[in-house]
């Protein structure tokens, strides 16, 4: 990193999740690394895009197809100190989903357009898709 | 210059195993510092000692754990990532109770945290997706 | 920030390369290796990508037989490959 960078890093880490929850291992995974960075005091942000923000729906009861409830892990995010979860509003309206109607209300869920999110990718030092 | 390597895809499923040698050979090569390569998700899949390619095709596995030899490089696999695999030592299997283990010994398992820990300490954090 | 990006996917994964475009910036490097090099067939990669060098990884280019002599794509070696990370404030990997 240059000394003189324009841009201030504000997150070590940013997670981008694109991929709907249960039918892969891909949002557990990623929830679970993002709780890792939290555990450590690393300054961890979470982008929510694409199919990702399915995960995002509430009233998720995975129990009947016998999976782990990653609502649960959402909602713990902030006890890890994990407070910046980002989605991007196009992904939202592609897919019909109106945040007061499908989406989880204990998230504070910050909605982010193409250039907000540019931003988002240039104040973070690292970025894992999943 | 600090480097560290996350491979997240599987030999055979994907290049990710394969691009990831070449380039921390290249790396190394160099004269770069490779501080970590780590496993996670079906990147675990990599760091087993059973896989038997016919002699006729090249073998990611196998030229994984020269690499490691050679450099003594920290190769970590993510732990829960690896055990939900398939991917054990002899004291995970064991206390799975479990009637073989597979991680080649160039390997170690660990948590997330030594991901978070890599990112942290390199100056670029590689990654090798699926 | 000058930022390496690096794409993996060929050209099939249209929603990926639409948020690939819409963070890389004119200054920024963008590597195309695996079957991200599938891109150095198609014209639309320039129309899109303005102000920004491209690069494909030449292993996986004569891997998948792909000819390169009209286009504006240089080759790079993993030696390339790991000095564009070093050289770039950032990195960021599309897959």
């Amino acid at each position: 990193m240059t000394a003189d960078a324009p841009t201030t890093i504000d997150y070590d880490l940013l997670i981008v999740l694109q991929h709907a929850p249960y039918s892969s291992a891909q949002a557990n995974e990623a929830l679970d690394l993002a709780l890792a960075g939290g555990t450590f005091d690393q300054r961890v942000a979470l982008l929510f895009i694409e199919d990702g923000v399915y995960q995002l729906m509430s009233e998720q009861a995975p129990d009947a197809a016998q999976q782990k409830n990653l609502e649960k892990m959402l909602n713990a995010l902030s006890f890890y100190g994990v407070n910046t979860l980002a989605v991007e509003s196009h992904s939202l309206f592609e897919r019909d989903l109106h945040p007061e109607k499908h989406i989880n209300p204990k998230l504070n869920l910050e909605l982010l357009n193409a250039k907000s999110i540019q931003a988002l990718y240039d104040r973070s030092k690292t970025v894992i898709r999943f | 210059m600090k480097l560290s390597i996350l491979v997240l895809g599987s030999p055979y499923n994907s290049q990710a195993a394969y691009s990831a040698l070449r380039y921390t050979q290249a790396a190394l090569d160099s004269g770069h510092e490779i501080y970590r390569v780590f496993f996670y998700q079906d990147g675990v899949h990599a760091c087993s000692n059973l896989p038997a390619p016919p002699q006729d095709e090249f073998n990611t596995y196998e030229a994984w754990q020269t690499l490691q030899e050679k450099h003594e490089l920290d190769c970590v696999t993510c732990i829960a990532a690896a055990a939900r695999r398939g991917v054990l030592n002899e004291e995970e299997s064991k206390r799975h109770n479990l009637p073989a283990f597979n991680l080649a010994t160039q390997f170690s398992l660990s948590g997330l945290g030594q991901l978070i820990e890599a990112n942290a300490e390199s100056d670029r954090l590689v990654t090798f997706g699926a | 920030m000058p930022t390496l990006h690096t794409l993996n996917r060929s050209p099939a994964n249209i929603q990926l390369f639409e948020q690939l475009i819409n963070t890389i910036r004119p200054g920024d490097t963008l590597l195309l290796l695996e079957d991200g090099v599938y891109y150095c067939l198609q014209n639309k990669l320039n129309r899109k990508i303005q102000d920004i060098q491209v690069y494909a990884l030449k292993d996986d280019v004569h891997a998948r037989g792909i000819p390169i002599e009209q286009s504006d794509v240089l080759l790079a070696s993993y030696e390339d490959f790991v000095n564009l990370t070093c050289e770039n404030d950032k990195l960021v990997n599309w897959y």
